[in-house]
């Protein structure tokens, strides 16, 4: 979905890596305000690094 | 509108002062990622974030600020909890204090152990109407 602004539209996109201090790593996309997990390869595929 | 996930009003003026030869140079360029704890909507008027956590913003070097797309900008930046925290928004600012909120982001809240480190790929995609 997308924000319209004075510029026409614009869309806002968030990726999480969270890196737990237990060794665990867990990827989310962030959509309406919630956090979806998502696999490594998925990350990976949206730019994640 | 995408709930909660804002380019921020202040983020479309610094881009209209960035196009403008009469503005420009006195634009901020430095980019910091931030985080916290607020976990209410964000609002386009919105120039801090709701409760940024103590840990000290990251900067954003050039290296990781790419453009995936010709009309699309990607900041990448990792913060470390240095206690339990809770987390739950974060925005790219021009400053390590201050500073202009480029955009506003609010998600799922994350339960931090010290130690723990969120790296996130924030994208701003411009569009025309028709896309």
């Amino acid at each position: 979905m997308s924000q319209d602004t004075v510029f026409g539209k614009a869309d806002v996109k968030a990726l999480i890596k969270l890196q737990k201090a237990d060794g665990r790593t867990l990827y989310y996309q962030v959509v309406d305000q919630k956090n979806i997990e998502i696999s490594e390869q998925e990350y990976k595929l949206q730019g994640g690094i | 509108m995408a709930v909660g996930q804002l380019w921020t009003d202040a983020g479309q003026a610094q881009c209209v002062d960035l196009l403008d030869l009469n503005t420009r140079s006195g634009i901020a360029t430095t980019y910091f990622g931030a985080w916290g704890s607020g976990g209410n909507t964000p609002l386009v008027t919105d120039t801090t974030l709701q409760l940024e956590n103590p840990e000290a913003r990251t900067a954003i070097l050039a290296a990781n600020i790419s453009q995936p797309l010709s009309n699309t900008c990607r900041w990448t930046y990792s913060l470390t909890a240095t206690a339990v925290r809770t987390v739950q928004e974060t925005g790219v600012l021009t400053a390590v204090t201050g500073g202009t909120l480029i955009n506003h982001i609010v998600h799922g809240s994350l339960s931090l152990v010290a130690g723990d480190i969120v790296t996130y790929t924030v994208d701003l995609v411009l569009k025309d109407s028709s896309e």
